[in-house]
């Protein structure tokens, strides 16, 4: 190794990263040489003073409590790799309700839906949140990994398997003038106000609008729903109900493994309309009076 | 109705809430502003949960850690100021190359090698913030964090031989920034003679399997 070596890979050799022979005949080369143990040490010293002399860190007040509040409200762990949501239980502590809207595509047979998880702030009311998100034509797609930020594959168009008639479930139009979209949430932590109670069968749900757009919510096994729609009423409760009767029909619990993908993918699909099955007696909202 | 997340999240923050220092500090390095550095550790710190089943346990988790705390950093500045960045940068790393010297660092050559003695840590700090991203990183995860070369090319996706020239460049850009301050600050008197040697370039200084090739030749 020559003096011009040394210089290269001084920092190699400083930062421990040689290989065993290649650092003996660096340090040969130091044992021999004054100009480069000059170098060397000056090197040393310098990266020994930057570690240092660094300022320290100081963590800002609080931020560790934050840190683990936020990360004790997020319920279980992703369920499958990529494809996970997040239902936020509200503490008793915090007043902050929170809401997840999930964005449901449906490109293509086959591909799963992909989701993207979005943080709300403090929503008393359910359509609030759901208003503040906006109104977008057609449906969007997330793809959420490590790491990164969850961007926008495309704007999905859709091909349902009859695209006209009322046997078809769902009206997508190819150029994605429809939109629809599915939030879950904490039923003891909203609102319902501005919804209206109606009857499916056995149980309540709740109709509304916002933003020119249709919505239900309902209730099911300790989570809430809530679709929303640009399509007419009867197109929405059919998802509904076909919501509830693949929910019901999924023995495991919402806050394990829960197979949402399938739901959805149900929904898309024209043979799976079944009527709502009759599981439970209709519980009402915190607020709410039992029904007569 | 969620009793499996606590186990999850015990463990989790087992691993992490340690690591809340240098984390913040590296957070801190790269937004350069408090409200800023504490969102990306939030966002961090939710991201690497949620993504904790994917964690292999026993590997080094830090890096694991710090490594989506850069990627995360780095889509959220490309999304923010795309096309202008990047080309930004590339030039900052060409002019910041003309100054390179391929000898000792001018620090280290000035007669006067307490300039290290006398750096104070706002001056390495602020010397810091000047270096290009990519250089300042590569620095603080080397020389503060203490990660390896190996861990450095994960956190930052890149050549391992690219971490050794951020390395390099960064250093010594670093010593050449402290030199110009202390000289702007009277400490030490500004050497005439300094021989501006060509600038290196990154083939020039990685090469240890060149090195390697060249020595078995000789041999």
């Amino acid at each position: 190794m020559n003096c011009q070596d040394m210089q290269k890979f001084i920092h190699v050799y400083l930062d421990g990263e040689f290989a065993e022979e290649d650092r003996r005949d660096f340090e040969r080369h130091l044992a021999s040489c004054e100009q480069c143990r000059k170098m060397a040490r000056f090197e040393s010293r310098f990266k020994a003073a930057l570690k240092v002399r660094v300022p320290p860190v100081t963590l800002p007040e609080g931020l560790v409590k934050r840190i683990r509040a936020r990360l004790e409200s997020t319920p279980a762990e992703p369920s499958h790799g990529r494809y996970y949501w997040a239902l936020r239980l509200v503490p008793a502590a915090l007043a902050a309700s929170a809401l997840i809207l999930l964005i449901w595509p449906h490109s293509h047979p086959g591909s799963g839906p992909t989701r993207e998880v979005l943080r709300a702030q403090s929503a008393p009311s359910i359509l609030e949140t759901i208003a503040r998100r906006g109104r977008r034509p057609g449906v969007a797609s997330f793809v959420h990994e490590p790491g990164s930020e969850g961007h926008p594959i495309k704007q999905a168009s859709f091909s349902s398997s009859s695209s006209q008639g009322s046997n078809s479930p769902f009206l997508f139009s190819k150029n994605g003038r429809n939109r629809v979209a599915v939030t879950v949430f904490d039923p003891e932590s909203v609102s319902l106000a501005g919804l209206a109670r109606t009857r499916l069968g056995n149980r309540y749900i709740y109709l509304g609008s916002v933003s020119g757009q249709r919505v239900a919510v309902f209730r099911h096994q300790g989570a809430g729903y809530a679709i929303t729609t640009d399509l007419p009423t009867p197109e929405l409760l059919r998802m509904v109900r076909i919501m509830l009767s693949n929910l019901t029909h999924d023995s495991a619990p919402i806050s394990q493994e829960p197979n949402l993908s399938r739901v959805f993918q149900s929904m898309m699909s024209p043979d799976q309309l079944q009527p709502a099955s009759v599981d439970e007696e209709p519980k009402p909202f915190a607020s709410e009076e039992p029904p007569r | 109705m969620f009793k499996k997340r606590d186990r999850g999240i015990r463990e989790f923050e087992g691993l992490l809430l340690p690591l809340m220092k240098p984390l913040y500090g590296m957070a801190l390095r790269m937004t350069r502003n408090e409200k800023d550095a504490e969102d990306l550790v939030q966002e961090t710190s939710m991201k690497a949960f949620r993504a904790f089943k994917t964690f292999t346990r026993g590997t080094n988790f830090k890096a694991w850690v710090f490594r989506i705390m850069t990627n995360t950093f780095i889509n959220i500045h490309h999304q923010r100021n795309r096309d202008n960045r990047l080309v930004h940068d590339l030039e900052k790393e060409d002019h910041y190359d003309r100054f390179l010297s391929n000898g000792p660092a001018r620090m280290a050559r000035d007669p006067e090698a307490e300039i290290l003695d006398r750096m104070m840590s706002e001056d390495i700090a602020a010397a810091l913030e000047e270096l290009p991203e990519e250089f300042r990183l590569a620095v603080i995860l080397c020389d503060i964090e203490g990660f390896s070369y190996k861990e450095i090319a994960e956190i930052l996706k890149c050549p391992i031989g690219t971490v050794m020239s951020r390395l390099y460049r960064g250093r010594r850009h670093l010593q050449n920034l402290l030199y110009e301050h202390a000289v702007q600050q009277g400490i030490i008197a500004p050497q005439t003679g300094h021989e501006e040697i060509k600038a290196d370039t990154e083939d020039n200084v990685t090469r240890l399997d060149t090195y390697r090739k060249s020595k078995k030749q000789n041999q």
